[in-house]
Parts: C-alpha cells; structure tokens; sequence
C-alpha cells in the first residue's frame, strides 16, 4: 500500500485517444484502483456465496453420478432455482471457471499495477527531490515556521538523532536542508505486494504438482502408495491406531503409528497425530480419519490346514438393521426379540430370513424406504411355503414403530439400526460375498457371511464355521486410520510469501517514514514535509524547532481534536 | 477457577454495562436533575429543578468502568485458561468473552492514545452487546478434541484473529460515530468526522495485519492438522472475505482519495462480515469450524 498516487492511470482514468491501443487500454483497466475495488468485491461476493450456498463435498468432486445426486439433493433447499444454481456453479463456487478467472484475473492486476507504480517509488527512494520550490513552505500540508534562523549544523545533528539521513545546500543567503528517514520504507508495499502475487503463485504450484491419496489401512495392515514403476512407490504400514477417551467418553485422542518402506526398506518409523503429521522422504502422513470399522476374515483349507485368505475388510457400506419382536397374539409369549440381518437384495429393499422355531415357520422379512429421502421406513414380512400352524399365510406391512397382527402372530418393528458392510468379490468359495458386520445386544460385534454356501452364515469372534470344506473365522474386529499422503511443493512457497506480505504491510503501516525540507533565513526558519497520513508531522517539526532552539506560536504542535 | 471465570464474567458484562452508559451520556450530553426543592408556602406547593449536563466525573466513572471490566475479563480468561489447562478460546462463550475482551482492550489503548472518550459511547455498546450474547452459550469448560489439540497455534491464531476483530470494532465505532456526526458536525460535543475518520483508519491499520497473521497461522495449523493450507472452509473463506474489504478500504482510501462517507461504509460493511465470520458461519453453517460451535 502506497500513499495517493497522483498520475492518471494509477486514479483509474482512461485516456479517450487510446481507444486504438488494446495493450495500453488493457494496462489502464488492470492499474485502475477502480477495476481493482470492483474486482476485490466480486471476489468477496463470490466468497460470501460459496460461504453460504452449500458446495459439492470434497470427496464427491470428480465423481458425476455422486455430484448430480447431490445437486438433485439440493432441490428440497432451491427448488427450481437449482437447476440454474448448478449451471452457473454456485453449488461449486471455489472451483468455476469464473472464480478462477477471476482469480486470474486479481493476480495480473496486481502485478501490473505493483509494475506500474514501481518507477515511480524506486525514483523516489532512491533520487528524491532534494530541494522544493519557495511556495511549498506556504501551502505543505504539514508546515511550521520558526521566527528566528536556527542553527543549520544544530539542527542537522537534532534530524540525525531522530535517524534522518541530511543533506545540506545553501543559496542566495538561506540554508536548505532535506532530511529523510526509513526512506526504503517507500518500498514495503511492493514486498507486500509481491508476497501477494507469491502466495498465489504457490497455489498454482500447489494445484499443479502436489502428490495426494487418502489410505485406509486397517491396524497391523499396509496399502500401497503410487505404483510399482513409481519413484514414490512407498508402503505404507499401520503398526498401531488409537481412539483414546477420557472417563467421561470424550475423544481426547487420535493418532497412529506408521512404519514406512520403500523397496522392502524402512524409510521411517514414527507416530503420527492430528496436530503433528509424521514427515519422511518429503511426504507428510496425516492422521485423517479413525474408524473401528474393520473385520478380520480367515479362511482355510479344512483338509491341509492352508490358508487361503486373510484379509482385515474395510466396512465402509452401512445397510439397514431392523430391530424386530415377534409375540403370539393370543398369549402374549415372545417369539423373537433381536436386530434382523438381511442379506439379500429385493425392489429396492433389503431382505432376510425370519425363523420362529418354536412355530416352525421361516418367514421372508425386508426393510423398504417408503421414499427417496429414506427418512421412513416400513418392514415388509412375508410367509414361504406352507404354514405348519393353522390360519391364513403371514403377510403384514408395519411402519416403524408400529405394530401388526397377522396370522396369529403380532410383529413389531422396534426401530431401524444399521450394520456395516462390504462386498467381496475375491472370497474363496463365492462369486461375490456379503460381508455384515452387527453387533449383538452385549455390544458384541460378530460377522454374517452371505454368498459362501448356499445360506447365510454367522461367525462369532475367534470361532469358526465349515462350508463346502473351506473353515471360516473371524478373527475379530480392528480399527482403521485414515491416512492422508501428500507432497505439496507449493506449501513452502505459501510460507515466504505469507511472511514477506506480513513483512511488507509492517513496513508499509508502522515504520515511521518521513521527508523533511527546512529553509533557513535570516527572518526564520521554515519547515515542511510529507509523512505517512497516521501522524501528525506539524507536531514532529515542532518539537525538532523547539529542541534546536526555535519559538513557535502558541498553538503550533497542538494536536487537534 | 471455572466458577471464578464465571463470576468475573458477569461482573465485567454489569460493569461494562455501567461503563456504556455513562459514555453515552457523556457524549450526548444528557441533561439530568441535580437537585429539587420544595416548599408549601400557603396552599401553595413549589418545586423547582435544576439541571446540567452530565460532568466530566460522569465520564470518569465511564472510563473507570470500562477499564475495570477490561481488568475483569483479563483475569476470567486467564482463570479460564488455568482451569481448562488450554488458552481459552475453543467453545462459542470463550470465544465471545474473549472478543469482548479484546474490544475493550482495543477501545482503552485507542482512548489513551487519541484522547476521546466520546469515543465509548459507540464502542462500549458493542462490547457490552457481544457479553450479552455470551450468556446465551454453555459457559463450562469442556474437553479439548484432538483436532485443537494445539496449544501455541490455537492461542497465536485465534488470539490474531479476535485482536484484529476488535480493532475493527473499534474501527467500526468511529465510523458509526463518523456516519452520525457528518461533515456538517451535528453534534458539538462529538469529535470532528475528519478526527473520526482518522481513528477508524488507524484502528483499520491495526487489525488488517492482525488479520493477515491470524489467516497465515490458519493456513499454517490446518496444513499440519488436515493436510492442506487452504480449503475454502466456510470460516476460512468468510474470513479471507473480511480480509479483502478491508484491503478494498485501505485502497480506495489511500489510492483513490476514498475519505468521509465513502470509505466509512466499506468500514461498516467490513464489520458485518466481521460479525458474520464470527457468529453467522459457527452457528448457522457447517464446516471443518464447526467444533467451535455451540
């Protein structure tokens, strides 16, 4: 930031006879303080839209059918403006192609306009004008005037002792002195400036060659980062990974600790935090996200004893879990009473099996949302086969929280939970498996395994169970870290650039630059000056005259109200 | 220590309270009754009042108060941060005490430096309002989450960024005060709009760098906690938002000759967006910020 400029193209103005000249034209747009005030508010409009339309998550970007879900999401919020809002990218401000034209845009204004007045002030510090025409000593903003000659040598040595370099001249009978302090402070605004012009030129960077993958590697496991010909090609193993609690519950901690390999060595070993990524061969491995979320599948050949699989499986999918009781209408006894498993897939909903033994029934029960938002859902239960017991076949629809008889039996849908999930292609024994992990009511996790033989089976912790001469175990639950690999070459550049612009708006804002012209005559001594406009110089040049022996009117150095 | 960071709070939102008002009448020069007499001469009853403008202790009593909720305020986030063991700023109440606190700093050493106490009477308020609003969220001291779990930034970058809020504050009381007084200077007792304009600009050249440091260390704590400087956050963006009306100002002030009236808005609009950055994003919108809601 600089003081008032005074030529034409730094107030904005446009010459009317270089309407011919684009280049110059364009020059004269991008130095306008105006263009720039204007282009500053469209930005922070732009900002004020981004802030408070929501935009596309993150993790969505890229992925069409997941952004268009979102956007059609949106239109409960904007109805038929949605449409219009996601044309002009309002639902993706920070990343359309008029904000970063935009962006573009500023950092060609600022460069031109940092150019432009750059002559100009290095013209300035470095030649300034030494001597002022007479009449300046009548209308500077900041004067005084001292009645009698001052001391020219007295009053050099009193400038100095304020950090004023001075110069001395004499003509006609008077003396001049020009007298200038911080005079390179002239030039902070260009550090600014160009801190500036660099924290962008380090997001450009940033965008271009930062190196990123989000790892989910459940604990005791590794994952691959990069590709085999890759240079960076790293594994990334996950030794331990914490969630620690203090004794009322709260999350009082994250972290994880990671042992890195390249090429079957260990690059690093080290514990990463949220506050305090672990760093290595350039890379920073961020502790992103934490997740109890994993199971451990063992299967081995039943006859030899070999191990075919042993994965730790990442839960990432949730499917619906209803809570489900079923009495006798008559005597009231409980039939059922637990959290239902549905392992297959049916118009939309989800399905399983319902066994009542004690009546020797098996019934077909499924969840359904009952609209697109799946805010509510009912519970569907159908009877297959024929009924052992007497009455008509069940088949009842029950929303949640409700309660429905049929064919003697009273169902009740308690509530919806859900049960993590995946699915599993490479299962040996199956074509595509169903991975469910629920929980029982001790809180006990415990996994259903659909597609492995010809019914779903269910494996408690560390037991095991035989299908088609293959032995299953889960081996237990394990958590997750999340963790976020990056390289960002820009973030140096980010960190020069933010100090030099903290260092350039110091420079510009409180160092105490100033410029002094004395004239001294044999009727008194005269005193102007320009300084920055925070201070009161009229004072400053008071107080120098008094100390070096000079009486000024009563009411000079006051400060005014 | 919790429960005396409480006390202190409230009374330093009473004292500042009293401090307000009686800036107010300082500075609009409300007459108030000194003295009445009576007597029964007869049938008849007299009473006569006398009156004069508020006194020069009225305003002392002002700045008295005001310093001391200043005081008050120190010594409940300090408290504050002895109990919780972390600095004091990491739920909506300390937040909010803490910009309060900030903008009662900000107003003393302003009142030291330019000598104008009529200033208070736009200041004040808006300190003693932002207490108000404080009693409106949870006041206990709850557990750090992992994520804040970073004691030196979280007291470099949140203390820059409510240091600056307050100086805009102050910034935003001058111009207020600037907007009422005119050039036409309606009231007397009210500095001069030029003075007016002078002390929101300094106030500006104060908490512009602030806010430039706050966003940096910003930039630098979430680069170390999410792995990236910027990610246009709603609190972030709001912010770098505040940030860029306030370079507009400095601008249009000192390039273009913006001064009065002009520039005194682009101030008042600088302080909505203060407003919004500090309250509208944490209590209306979700964000990587949002911990620090209510």
């Amino acid at each position: 930031m600089a003081k008032a400029g005074t030529s034409a193209s730094a107030r904005g103005r446009v010459d009317t006879d270089l309407w011919w000249d684009p280049f110059r034209l364009l020059w004269q747009l991008f130095t306008s303080v105006r263009f720039a005030f204007a282009l500053t508010g469209g930005l922070a409009l732009a900002g004020l839209f981004g802030t408070l339309i929501p935009q596309v998550p993150i993790p969505m970007r890229g992925n069409d059918v997941a952004v268009q879900a979102w956007v059609e999401f949106q239109q409960g919020k904007f109805g038929m403006f949605t449409g219009a809002m996601d044309r002009l990218g309002l639902f993706s401000v920070f990343t359309s192609w008029w904000f970063r034209a935009a962006m573009g845009v500023l950092v060609v204004s600022v460069t031109v306009c940092t150019a432009n007045r750059l002559p100009p002030t290095l013209r300035n510090v470095f030649r300034p004008r030494e001597r002022v025409p007479e009449n300046y000593f009548e209308r500077a903003r900041s004067r005084t005037h001292a009645a009698e000659p001052l001391d020219a040598d007295r009053l050099a040595r009193a400038l100095r002792r304020r950090r004023y370099a001075v110069r001395q001249s004499g003509e006609d009978g008077a003396t001049y002195l020009f007298a200038d302090r911080f005079p390179w402070a002239g030039l902070a605004t260009f550090v600014s400036h160009l801190g500036l012009i660099l924290i962008l030129a380090g997001v450009v960077v940033s965008l271009l060659l930062t190196s990123e993958a989000q790892l989910l590697i459940p604990e005791g496991t590794a994952k691959v980062y990069g590709k085999l010909d890759d240079p960076n090609f790293m594994l990334v193993q996950v030794l331990d990974t914490v969630e620690g609690r203090d004794p009322q519950g709260n999350i009082i901690d994250y972290h994880t600790d990671l042992a890195v390999f390249r090429n079957g060595q260990e690059l690093c070993r080290g514990r990463s935090t949220v506050n305090t990524p672990l760093t290595c061969e350039g890379f920073r491995f961020h502790q992103s996200m934490f997740s109890p979320n994993a199971a451990r599948l063992l299967v081995k050949d039943a006859a030899t004893g070999r191990t075919l699989y042993d994965e730790t499986l990442v839960l990432g999918d949730m499917l619906p879990l209803p809570n489900v009781r079923v009495r006798d209408a008559v005597t009231g006894e409980v039939l059922y009473d637990d959290f239902l498993p549905l392992t297959d897939t049916l118009e939309g909903g989800q399905l399983g099996v319902l066994t009542l033994p004690q009546r020797d029934l098996t019934l077909l029960a499924g969840v359904k949302p009952d609209d697109a938002s799946g805010k509510s859902w009912t519970l569907l239960v159908f009877q297959i086969g024929a009924a052992a017991s007497a009455g008509a076949p069940v088949q009842a629809r029950i929303p949640e929280g409700g309660v429905v008889t049929a064919g003697g039996l009273e169902f009740e849908f308690a509530a919806l939970g859900g049960a993590l999930a995946t699915v599993l292609t490479d299962l040996p024994g199956a074509r595509s498996a169903l991975v469910q992990m629920p929980r029982d009511r001790a809180g006990r996790p415990y996994v259903l395994l659909a597609g492995a033989g010809d019914a779903p089976v269910l494996l408690t912790e560390g037991h095991s169970q035989l299908i088609d001469g293959r032995r299953y175990t889960f081996e237990g639950q394990r958590d997750i870290a999340g963790i976020t690999v990056k390289r960002d070459p820009g973030s140096k550049i980010i960190w020069i650039a933010g100090g030099l612009m903290l260092l350039g708006l110091l420079g510009t804002f409180y160092l105490p630059r100033r410029r002094l012209w004395v004239r001294i005559r044999p009727d008194g001594t005269a005193f102007a000056g320009i300084a920055e406009p925070t201070v009161d110089f009229r004072r400053e040049m008071a107080r120098i005259a008094r100390d070096t022996g000079g009486s000024l009117p009563p009411d000079e150095g006051e400060e005014e109200d | 220590m919790e429960q005396l960071s409480i006390a202190l709070y409230w009374a330093a939102l009473v004292t500042t309270g009293i401090s307000a008002l009686c800036y107010i009448g300082y500075a609009f020069g409300v007459r108030t009754a000194i003295g009445r007499m009576a007597t029964n001469a007869g049938n008849v009853t007299m009473t006569a009042a006398v009156s004069q403008r508020m006194s020069e202790s009225v305003a002392a009593v002002g700045v008295f108060a005001g310093r001391l909720a200043t005081f008050l305020l120190t010594v409940s986030l300090a408290a504050r941060w002895s109990a919780a063991g972390r600095p004091p700023y990491t739920n909506m109440w300390e937040f909010t005490v803490a910009f309060a606190w900030g903008i009662s700093l900000a107003y003393v050493l302003f009142e030291r430096r330019y000598r104008q106490r009529t200033l208070g009477a736009f200041v004040l308020p808006v300190a003693f309002g932002i207490l108000l609003v404080a009693s409106l969220f949870p006041d206990r001291v709850s557990p750090l989450i992992p994520a804040l779990q970073n004691d030196n930034v979280l007291a470099l970058h949140v203390g820059a960024m409510i240091l600056s809020y307050s100086a805009f504050s102050v910034a935003f009381g001058a111009t207020a005060m600037q907007l009422l007084q005119g050039a036409e200077r309606r009231f007397a007792r009210l500095p001069r709009a030029s003075t007016l304009d002078q002390i929101a600009y300094r106030a500006v050249l104060a908490g512009f760098p602030l806010l430039a440091l706050g966003l940096l260390l910003g930039a630098y704590w979430g680069n170390s906690a999410w792995g990236r400087y910027w990610g246009w956050d709603p609190k972030e963006t709001s912010a770098l938002v505040t940030w860029l009306i306030f370079a507009a100002y400095l601008h249009v002030r000192n390039l273009a000759g913006w001064k009065g009236k002009r520039s005194a808005w682009v101030v008042i609009v600088g302080f909505m967006a203060v407003i919004f950055t500090f309250y509208g994003v944490n209590l209306w919108i979700s964000g990587l910020h949002s911990y620090a809601g209510v």
